[in-house]
């Protein structure tokens, strides 16, 4: 069994406080971008804030699904510095990781995750996506809790993503939630967030 | 501004807590965010002090608080009760952060039963301490029978409530801790604050954050979230108005409170937000100082010109 | 004409002992079905498997809707059957403190389920209130009385009134008189029928009281042991049983 020997958070009380910080800010103003500053070296597979992403939240308590195209060194990095549980079925992760949204072959759609229940819809599925950038996506425009009137975003993610989370919108109170993770940035999206509309694309 | 750790207590992690409570409460935290007004539980952990005393404001802090974090701690509107002192103090202790009296400067502001008159901003998180987070504990005591009313958005009992107050009193009689609807889907106990202070939850700016230590139950209220007070359509939400000014710093729109002042009934009203009536204050002296230097310093020839006129 | 409502072999056991051995009928829009029986007939049971208050062992029950919706009771989700009974269904209890809130006055039981619907006018809904007391006998004055100080009789024409205000389609009763007096009975039967008749009501009442059925139902079912042991028009059933089961209950009705 091959174990990882990079290092995780190097002031792990400190970085994780800043890490979730971020993250809750992200959540907090969905379509908004935080840069918390960590210094870390991620494995490979994993960009450096979903690395301190998963330093952060995840532990023994929580169970992970891992996107299959991603390396190995993920699944190392990840059992020997959280403890964390992992799971081939969807529906068990309380966390699913996934480094690329363009395999859409290795993708489940985001119903297959776990929805929570009536009662307890907190229960669901938390995504952290890893994205290229947060420009070149289809523009979006979202509104809900979070968002003073509406805010246009444009992650560069799949047209099938945004027909799922329009589904999973409507699925509320139930539902997963995202965390967008490109290098540094993280943009946060609850299941509150709702798309108002494609944006037309404008060409240059 | 980092404060020097030095005075840090020993044999403590940073803000008390270790770091897989403060993960389980971050996970909960962040699903409390994207369910607004949902309330959820969590692992609550034994304090150093008793239930009442805002166990769940303060492990709800301790998961959130930095280095860099800048502390203001209320009670009753007051930094200086026993209560505001002791939790402010506790920080101090396990965190070194520094802490502050202006609401403006606060990054967190830890609260019981008040929400400070000045507007909050972006980047601010409130942190309230609650006792009992379930608006329908009085109908039904439980748990189980509640989380399902809340699941099948079953409130028609808390209007029947309101019902009977209106029928009793006239109007409705709730004057603390008044429910409100949030996101229009959960029903919501905003903690003993007075009905006078619930406007103020809705649309802020800042993210406000709910714990309840003994019941072990915390909940969240996003920035710029819809929260409606319960009413009727022709009975609607009012908030308490005194027709009175402060005391001290003349405030007419703020929560004043009443303070006997002899034994023949004399009696003065007070801002209850202590920081917001000596902000107040301070700006009157700025400005009857800035006003008298204008009046005592040596005046210029230009002033004759216009007919000599002083003011 | 639509059946209202479909019972195809509903079954349930407590153990070894089969409560409701595939009971079937159908209910028409405006037909009262009475349910009769003694003791451990399995009367009661039936109805509750009907309302799924108790889940059934197997069986359909069907209902058809106001939107005319084709709904199977035992497989829709538990919020759109909390639902159903707020609305379109009705349960009227045996002991009026099962079907009240004690606690509450008149006015705002009956309002509950006005404010369940998400009626948000003090004033309309007060005044709601106050026609249906007027509809069941109730003084107007007593609106604002709580429930306790009602009499049993009065207790019950409140239940009638708070589970009526939705204009429900269908109406389950149990035992809606019992303990009560006889004349208090009588006055509560005849505003009963009145009533259902006026709001075209579809209602299965199961009784032990053969009077009772006498007097509201068109239909009739005879239970026994869990089984129909007979079922046709009341007055038919009633004055020509076939079943030894049947002319044994009607045998040892005391005339009044």
């Amino acid at each position: 069994m091959v174990t990882t020997t990079l290092p995780g958070f190097s002031e792990p009380v400190h970085e994780a406080q800043r890490t979730f910080k971020g993250l809750l800010d992200a959540l907090s103003h969905p379509g908004q971008l935080y840069s918390p500053t960590v210094k870390i070296i991620p494995p490979e597979g994993l960009t450096p804030i979903c690395a301190s992403a998963c330093l952060t939240l995840l532990d023994l308590e929580t169970i992970v699904w891992l996107q299959p195209t991603l390396p190995n060194t993920v699944k190392n990095w990840l059992g020997f510095h959280t403890g964390c549980q992992f799971s081939e079925w969807p529906q068990d992760a309380t966390f699913a990781i996934i480094g690329d949204m363009s395999s859409q072959s290795s993708l489940p759609d985001l119903k297959d995750f776990n929805q929570g229940s009536a009662e307890d819809p907190e229960h669901s599925t938390t995504m952290l996506i890893q994205v290229q950038d947060f420009t070149s996506g289809i523009a979006q425009r979202l509104n809900g809790p979070g968002i003073l009137e509406s805010i246009e975003i444009a992650p560069n993610l799949p047209k099938t993503f945004w027909d799922q989370w329009t589904r999973n919108h409507h699925t509320y109170p139930q539902g997963v939630d995202c965390f967008l993770l490109s290098h540094n940035t993280v943009m946060g999206l609850p299941r509150t967030a709702k798309v108002l509309a494609t944006c037309p694309q404008i060409t240059h | 501004m980092i404060v020097s750790t030095d005075n840090l207590e020993p044999g403590f992690n940073f803000a008390y807590l270790d770091e897989q409570t403060k993960r389980s409460i971050r996970r909960s935290l962040l699903k409390a965010i994207a369910i607004p007004g949902h309330q959820i539980p969590f692992g609550s952990r034994e304090m150093p002090m008793s239930y009442g005393w805002g166990t769940g404001g303060i492990q709800l802090t301790a998961s959130i608080i930095g280095k860099n974090d800048k502390l203001k701690v209320i009670d009753q509107g007051a930094d200086d009760t026993t209560n505001a002192v002791n939790i402010r103090r506790f920080f101090k202790k396990v965190c070194g952060v520094s802490t502050t009296e202006k609401t403006a400067e606060a990054t967190i502001i830890q609260t019981r039963h008040r929400i400070p008159e000045t507007p909050l901003r972006a980047g601010q998180t409130m942190v309230y301490q609650v006792p009992i987070p379930e608006p329908l504990r009085w109908l039904e005591p439980s748990e189980v029978e509640t989380r399902k009313m809340h699941a099948l958005s079953e409130y028609g009992a808390m209007y029947v409530r309101l019902y009977e107050d209106i029928t009793q009193y006239g109007y409705i009689a709730t004057a603390y801790d008044y429910p409100v609807m949030v996101n229009d889907r959960y029903m919501m106990r905003p903690s003993p604050i007075p009905r006078f202070d619930n406007p103020k939850l809705h649309m802020s700016e800042a993210l406000q954050i709910f714990g309840a230590g003994r019941e072990k139950r915390l909940y969240a209220l996003p920035p710029y979230t819809s929260v409606k007070s319960l009413d009727f359509e022709d009975y609607p939400f009012t908030i308490e108005s005194w027709g009175k000014a402060c005391e001290f710093c003349g405030a007419t729109n703020s929560y004043l409170d009443e303070v006997v002042v002899d034994n023949h009934g004399g009696r003065l009203w007070i801002c209850s937000d202590t920081d917001y009536c000596s902000q107040r204050q301070s700006a009157q002296r700025q400005n009857a100082a800035a006003v008298s230097v204008v009046n005592t310093s040596s005046v210029s020839p230009e002033i004759f010109k216009n007919g000599g006129n002083r003011s | 004409m639509n059946t209202l409502l479909d019972v195809q072999n509903l079954s349930k056991a407590y153990g070894s002992v089969q409560a409701c051995d595939r009971i079937s009928f159908s209910l028409y829009p405006g037909q009262i079905l009475g349910i009769i029986g003694e003791s451990g007939s399995g009367k009661t049971t039936l109805l509750s498997a009907i309302a799924h208050q108790t889940p059934s062992d197997s069986g359909q029950i069907i209902y058809r809707n106001s939107a005319n919706q084709i709904l199977h009771i035992n497989q829709i989700s538990e919020s759109e059957r909390r639902q159903l009974m707020r609305s379109e269904w009705g349960f009227v209890r045996q002991h009026a403190r099962d079907g009240l809130r004690m606690k509450v006055t008149a006015g705002a039981n009956i309002g509950e389920r006005l404010l369940d619907i998400g009626q948000r006018h003090y004033g309309r809904i007060r005044a709601e209130s106050s026609e249906w007391l007027e509809q069941v006998e109730i003084p107007g004055h007593r609106i604002d009385d709580l429930p306790g100080t009602f009499s049993g009789g009065m207790q019950q024409r409140l239940q009638l009134a708070r589970v009526l205000v939705t204009r429900p389609r269908l109406v389950l009763m149990d035992e809606p008189t019992g303990g009560l007096d006889v004349s208090v009975q009588a006055k509560l039967l005849d505003l009963m029928r009145q009533i259902v008749r006026s709001l075209n009501l579809s209602v299965i009442l199961v009784t032990h009281d053969i009077g009772v059925v006498r007097l509201l139902a068109h239909r009739l079912i005879v239970m026994r042991h869990g089984k129909v042991v007979e079922q046709g028009l009341t007055d038919q059933v009633l004055d020509d049983p076939h079943h030894p089961y049947t002319q044994s209950l009607i045998s040892a009705t005391l005339v009044p």
